[in-house]
């Protein structure tokens, strides 16, 4: 009979698993750490200080060496934090170095979402090891960061993507009580500013065909609109079913990948880090490869286990 | 026996509950969002673009290393916050005085050379708005900035 527990199983992921996601994660930190080019110039005003630059002053953040400093400091962490040695001390390091630029980056009045699901990662990362090493009297795990550490921090990282995109679906509903998809048919005029906003940063207009004939559809026939970006909100309000074990974390994955992918082609809107995020932690591609390359062998093994056919004799007479 | 399942499930998926918790309460206070981005929609929008002096438009992200949109929400933001104000300026003045503001930031972002080069920045305002079974765009410019004309040391 199944249970309510059953529902959700409780994964335990192999150490082969949870080092191919810390080596996926530490090289998408790696490509997506604010350029310094992005950076406002040193000694600039922060006129809309936000996080933790509401009460304490990041400006030195900003001075070219520094900035050197906790790119080289996030090249080491990621190393370290890829090996899965001294874990609860390598993600916390990663933390600090994502933390002050993206947050100085988002003290100029302009909240970008680009860094946000990596750095709450590696936030529910850090507080998780050391609750996990701290609470059970497991402080040797500091340094050894044994496989077990490393399946709960995994755990813990779904749980995190799964809420926050919930929590994404649920502002929508607050926003538009309850009406967003049918609101979506006002999406032609967001596309429209999204596509000249995208000239203006390069003075060349994206490629978007797929965006442009979809826009034209909408705007045609504005019920177009919920049909196309309605599943999107349902695939955000059921993330949590990433939880409910392997095959549904899978799903789950792929279709939160595919969904920034097509938002990507159609409003050339990127958000790359989220849709890694949710490959490497919920599609976890080297574990279906393993179980497939696994069940193709038994299936070999079996084959030539079982005994000769009248068949496979004629064959091999006809072989020799 | 339904409150202790309840409570396991809790404990259970506390990241869960606590990330949606956290979030929503935090709003946006970086690291944590309540990603309110296309949460809503309106039937007008807009966005903002800087020219040179001439009034040519310059590559936002190779010329001040910030994409239109961040400029945007910059330059939104500015106008909210003045129009919270105790004793608001006029809607136009809230604007010429945000523009002002951003243009100065972005011109603390250019070399000497390139300010006398560009002789001076314009921030023009687009609105797109639903007209005619198609979309309209209107343009206002909100600020001017002038810089060091050319030749000047």
């Amino acid at each position: 009979m199944t249970t309510r527990r059953d529902l959700a199983p409780e994964v335990t992921f192999a150490w082969w698993e949870t080092l191919c996601m810390r080596i996926g994660f530490a090289l998408l930190l790696c490509h997506e750490y604010p350029p310094a080019t992005r950076l406002p110039p040193p000694g600039s005003e922060l006129p809309f200080p936000n996080g933790l630059a509401q009460w304490l002053d990041l400006g030195w953040g900003l001075v070219p060496q520094v900035y050197t400093g906790l790119h080289a400091a996030l090249l080491a962490a990621a190393a370290l934090y890829a090996s899965g040695v001294a874990f609860p001390l390598a993600a916390p390091l990663l933390l600090v170095c994502y933390l002050v630029p993206a947050t100085l980056l988002n003290s100029s009045g302009a909240i970008s979402h680009h860094y946000q699901l990596m750095t709450l990662l590696l936030l529910a990362q850090t507080l998780a090891a050391w609750a996990w090493c701290l609470g059970r009297g497991r402080a040797a795990a500091l340094w050894s960061s044994p496989a077990a550490l490393h399946s709960w921090t995994t755990r813990v990282s779904l749980q995190v993507v799964a809420g926050n995109y919930v929590l994404s679906a649920l502002t929508k509903l607050v926003a538009t009580h309850g009406t967003w998809i049918w609101a979506t048919h006002l999406m032609p005029v967001q596309f429209e500013k999204t596509r000249w906003q995208l000239f203006h940063d390069r003075l060349s207009m994206p490629e978007l065909p797929l965006g442009a004939a979809l826009n034209d559809a909408c705007l045609a026939h504005p019920w177009i609109c919920p049909l196309f970006f309605g599943p999107g909100l349902l695939i955000e309000l059921f993330a949590f079913a990433m939880l409910f074990g392997r095959r549904w974390a899978l799903l789950l994955g792929a279709a939160i990948a595919l969904m920034h992918e097509l938002v990507a082609a159609t409003m050339g809107l990127f958000f790359r880090p989220h849709a890694a995020i949710a490959i490497i932690y919920a599609v976890n591609a080297p574990y279906w490869s393993a179980r497939a390359t696994r069940r193709a062998r038994g299936a070999r093994a079996r084959t030539d286990s079982r005994p000769a056919t009248a068949y496979s004799r004629t064959a091999r007479t006809t072989r020799s | 026996m339904v409150g202790e399942g309840m409570i396991a499930h809790l404990r259970r998926w506390r990241w869960f509950y606590a990330s949606i918790l956290i979030g929503g309460l935090a709003g946006e206070r970086f690291p944590f969002s309540n990603w309110p981005m296309y949460s809503s929609f309106s039937a007008n929008s807009g966005y903002v673009y800087v020219t040179d002096a001439s009034g040519a438009p310059l590559a936002h992200l190779a010329t001040f290393g910030e994409s239109s949109a961040r400029l945007k929400k910059q330059f939104n933001r500015d106008v909210g916050s003045a129009l919270a104000q105790a004793a608001p300026p006029g809607r136009d003045e809230a604007r010429r005085r945000s523009g002002q503001r951003l243009l100065t930031r972005l011109a603390a972002r250019l070399t000497a050379s390139r300010q006398q080069e560009l002789g001076g920045l314009q921030l023009v305002y687009v609105t797109i708005r639903y007209a005619g079974g198609g979309l309209r765009r209107d343009e206002t410019t909100v600020a001017t900035l002038a810089l060091a004309p050319p030749g000047t040391p």
